[in-house]
């Protein structure tokens, strides 16, 4: 499932300085000030941002906590385009990049990526943009593992947006899928401890549970961070970071 | 958060056969915020109409965030809403209001569905003729709590 992301502003209407000729008196020019960058060169930036957070988590997910970390400095170190209001959450961003950077371990790193999706829905919230995403129906439930992991993913991806939009319809969406999905432990673990992987998944089911009851965005972001952990957790058992 | 189906069984049913998945570098797989806020637009006046008239209540803040799911053929697939501070019995008539509106807004087609997440905000001031106005719906300016700058 691939998800876009755009947030748009309408560029100011550029403003000519109508001179008449000769001017009787003439006066100086404004000093120069922060152009606002025009609509389409916002839009590929917040795409590229969706895109750079949403591998970031993604890659904590499976296991790759250096490419997690190398798309955290990527956001830590570029500057955004210069927008009034902005550098607050620029700043909140880039430290919660940073902390990511600096991430000891996975499960550590998995909360910290959902406190960055955090800065960047806040970011949306103050600034009322317009988001949207790709989105698709939940792949059906099978005992098939590789449908049932399916599955998982499209409903962590339906939290993640709930997460970043923020969206309640996706977020309830993504909580109640992952929170009804089945997850054969018989089959995901042949040659690790069954009964780690089984504890693991449910308690992923029980936080997706306590997830369909959480309307408060900042403890949306608190709760995603331990499912993105417990994800972690469950892929490194079953299938180590290559 | 309130939520429902709009389309019938039979528009659902035939998303697997007729819908092309959306590549993630095609741009014109799904919406853009920019193709959303244009297309919409022409609808804010009955949805501020909606508000203003069932939204009540002295925790009402006048935010109201409409949660689309738009169909590739452009009918709202799914429609919710969250308005901060509205309850019931008033929650209920806001959400058949904006239900009923929901069923004729159309946006362009796309090959892929998309999520719209649109915030709105409402402010009534106690200016002569002044209000209620929309604002906030350009993402330029004017944040909830934050009236918006005169030019």
């Amino acid at each position: 499932m691939k998800a876009r992301v755009a947030l748009v502003i309408v560029a100011l209407a550029g403003c000519s300085n109508h001179r008449e000729t000769p001017p009787p008196q003439p006066t100086p020019a404004p000093a120069p000030t922060a152009v606002p960058p025009d609509a389409s060169l916002l839009a590929v930036h917040m795409a590229d941002h969706f895109i750079v957070v949403a591998e970031l988590q993604r890659d904590i997910a499976v296991g790759r906590l250096g490419d997690a970390k190398q798309r955290a400095r990527w956001l830590m170190e570029h500057e955004p385009p210069a927008r009034e209001g902005w550098p607050m959450f620029v700043e909140d961003m880039q430290t919660a990049a940073k902390l990511v950077v600096d991430a000891p371990d996975l499960p550590t790193a998995g909360v910290l990526a959902a406190r960055l999706g955090r800065t960047c829905s806040r970011c949306h919230e103050r600034q009322a943009a317009v988001v949207t995403f790709a989105w698709e129906p939940a792949p059906p439930d099978s005992p098939d593992l590789e449908a049932q992991m399916r599955r998982h993913q499209w409903a962590a991806a339906r939290l993640w947006e709930g997460l970043v939009g923020p969206s309640t319809e996706m977020w309830d969406e993504g909580a109640s899928a992952l929170s009804t999905s089945q997850l054969d432990p018989m089959a995901a673990a042949k040659d690790v401890q069954r009964g780690d992987v089984a504890a693991l998944a449910g308690k992923v089911r029980e936080l997706a549970l306590r997830a369909t009851t959480t309307d408060d965005h900042d403890d949306r972001a608190t709760l995603y961070g331990e499912i993105l952990s417990t994800c972690a957790q469950c892929h490194q058992l079953v299938r180590p970071a290559r | 958060m309130k939520r429902g189906l709009l389309t019938t069984a039979v528009i659902a049913a035939s998303v697997a056969t007729t819908v092309v998945q959306a590549r993630p570098d095609d741009p014109s797989a799904t919406l853009s915020a920019a193709d959303v806020q244009r297309s919409f637009a022409p609808y804010l006046p009955e949805v501020r109409g909606c508000f203003l008239a069932n939204a009540r209540g002295k925790d009402v803040t006048g935010a109201l965030r409409l949660e689309l799911i738009v169909h590739p053929n452009g009918s709202m697939y799914r429609f919710g809403f969250a308005a901060p501070g509205v309850r019931p019995p008033w929650l209920g008539k806001l959400d058949t209001c904006l239900r009923a509106l929901a069923t004729s807004w159309h946006l362009p087609e796309r090959k892929g569905f998309t999520t719209a997440v649109v915030p709105l905000f409402f402010q009534r001031t106690s200016a002569p003729g002044a209000g209620p106005i929309e604002s906030c719906w350009d993402p330029r300016g004017c944040p909830p709590g934050k009236p918006r700058s005169s030019k």
